[in-house]
């Protein structure tokens, strides 16, 4: 329990024995399990791609445990370097013929954090597994839809370029329209 | 030959020995859980606001045509062990749902009931995340290993409305916890947690070009998306830009060796707090850069913030009222002693 402390002088006999981790029996059983928690921590990071058969296969053997914990994560942040960002732009149509146009996410989102949610949607879109593109964004152009009564959604997928030191120099924005490229993803009704 | 191989015997069950005592004293040595307790109300602040913003947006997220509808969740998450509450709510239940986990975040963050309200908060954490798994970052990955390690250790033993019920209680004397393995459990877990982070960070870096030719770092103030700050005034300072990205990569990869060196041990820190706050101010992840600096935090001295926290927490003793001519002396009583209390103490539970 997450009691205090007590004065040892006033503790009875019985309270000065071996207790929780003090226990030796205890120690080894939690000393094992230490081992294996290592070893998954461990495994998960190293099994992320380019990765070993050795550190692939240790990590699906741990992967119950792993997932379990929301342990199974590469850590590999802005690696293997940072790279442009993915965005998705949509045109959303109404019943009545009125058009919404707007790109996720939106830089006037407040606070940050939810900006930063709206923004790993679309980063995360092109992770999606084989098979499942389809479904992905059907479930974006849907939420889309909802959200602004429309009936038809048009997505796109944008990529927006990093300039090189160079071209800021020369005077280049970040925001340059021609920094993006954009493709259709897909017409949904 | 005879004797080379008892040599080589008793030199393997020294290693054996050394290592056995020295993985006890490294995982199992008590110490005061103050330090547990602080990071307790941090990640639990963090708690609360993470699920906080989500509140603003809980239907687009959690409800029937969110962002990532169940079905895709669900396909997306096939095999891979992944455990959410949120499958078991019904629509209408999604407000209660929110409300009953933010009244636990924020009693865990309190350090009410902490043994039942850590676990908690580590569940509602990684529902939450697997229930939005594509809009999850850095942050909720922190803010789940933290917790589950709080959850681990008495987290409640210090700093918290546990200490504060149980003094009043008259269950626990003097101004600092007792120390604990399993608070040293938890905080070596975290410790160990934040090396594979770091480590794994560096070296994944290693296979990028740009983090070898110098560039990286001007890729990431470059990317609009992430701005919060305008740096691209260091496009006219390449060499600023290569020194930052050498630097943040020999940081991350030197951490996990680095950082157990007690006289490399706040240099390791303050590159560590100049680096979360950089990312926090020009790259606009506040949240990650801060529960990266609460994680760090877990290796600042026991001892030292034990006893720092213990002396701001001191309560003065109360001047003596002026004793009135008129009122009779007090009755002087005798002193107790201390075995007398020893019943009442005798069902006090420990740390552990």
């Amino acid at each position: 329990m997450n009691g205090g402390d007590v004065d040892d002088r006033a503790a009875p006999l019985d309270a000065r024995r071996p207790r929780g981790l003090q226990r030796r029996w205890v120690r080894r059983v939690v000393s094992a399990w230490l081992v294996l928690h290592l070893v998954a921590i461990v495994a998960s990071p190293a099994a992320t791609e380019p990765a070993s058969e050795l550190a692939t296969d240790v990590c699906g053997y741990l992967m119950p445990y792993l997932g379990a914990l929301y342990l199974d994560h590469g850590y590999h942040f802005f690696a293997p370097e940072p790279v442009e960002s993915t965005l998705i732009r949509y045109v959303a149509e109404r019943k009545d013929g009125s058009v919404v146009e707007g790109v996720i996410p939106d830089r006037k989102t407040k606070p940050r954090l939810l900006y930063h949610r709206y923004f790993m949607l679309t980063e995360r879109m092109s992770e999606a597994p084989e098979g499942l593109e389809e479904l992905w964004q059907e479930s974006y152009a849907r939420r889309i839809a909802q959200e602004h009564d429309a009936v038809k959604v048009t997505l796109f997928e944008r990529i927006h370029q990093l300039p090189t030191m160079e071209k800021v120099r020369e005077g280049g924005r970040l925001d340059e329209p021609e920094s993006y490229d954009e493709e259709e993803l897909g017409v949904f009704e | 030959m005879s004797r080379i191989g008892a040599a080589i015997v008793d030199y393997v069950k020294d290693c054996a020995r050394a290592s056995a005592e020295g993985w006890d004293e490294f995982w199992f040595r008590p110490a005061d859980p103050t330090l547990l307790g602080l990071i307790r109300i941090l990640s639990g602040l963090m708690l609360v606001y993470t699920h906080a913003v989500w509140g603003l947006v809980l239907p687009d997220f959690f409800g029937e045509t969110s962002w990532l509808n169940e079905s895709l969740v669900r396909a997306i998450s096939t095999g891979a062990y992944r455990y959410s509450f949120w499958w078991l709510v019904p629509q209408g239940m999604m407000w209660p749902a929110y409300a009953l986990s933010m009244v636990i975040l924020v009693l865990y963050t309190v350090g009410y009931r902490s043994r039942i309200t850590s676990v908690l908060s580590f569940l509602i954490t990684v529902s939450y995340a697997y229930r939005t798994p594509a809009a999850t970052f850095g942050l909720d990955q922190i803010n789940a290993m933290l917790s589950l390690y709080l959850s681990i250790g008495p987290s409640g033993a210090a700093l918290s409305v546990d200490r504060w019920l149980a003094r009043r209680r008259g269950q626990v004397i003097g101004d600092r916890p007792e120390p604990s393995s399993s608070a040293n459990l938890a905080l070596r877990l975290i410790n160990v947690h934040m090396c594979v982070i770091y480590l794994f960070a560096g070296v994944a870096k290693l296979q990028g070009e740009a983090w070898w030719n110098g560039e990286a770092m001007w890729r990431a103030f470059a990317n609009y998306e992430y701005q919060s700050f305008d740096m691209t005034w260091m496009a006219w300072h390449p060499w600023m830009v290569n020194l930052a990205t050498h630097i943040t990569i020999l940081w991350e990869i030197s951490f996990v060796a680095l950082i157990w060196r007690p006289r490399w041990k706040p240099i390791v820190l303050l590159g560590g707090t100049l680096m979360h706050l950089g990312i926090g101010f020009c790259l606009g992840m506040w949240t990650f850069g801060l529960i990266m600096l609460v994680g760090c935090s877990s290796f600042l001295p026991t001892d030292a913030v034990g006893a720092m926290v213990a002396a701001m927490l001191r309560r003065r003793p109360r001047p003596e009222p002026a004793e009135s001519p008129s009122y009779p002396a007090p009755v002087t009583r005798p002193s107790v002693r201390i075995e007398s209390m020893e019943p009442a103490l005798a069902g006090v539970p420990d740390g552990d």
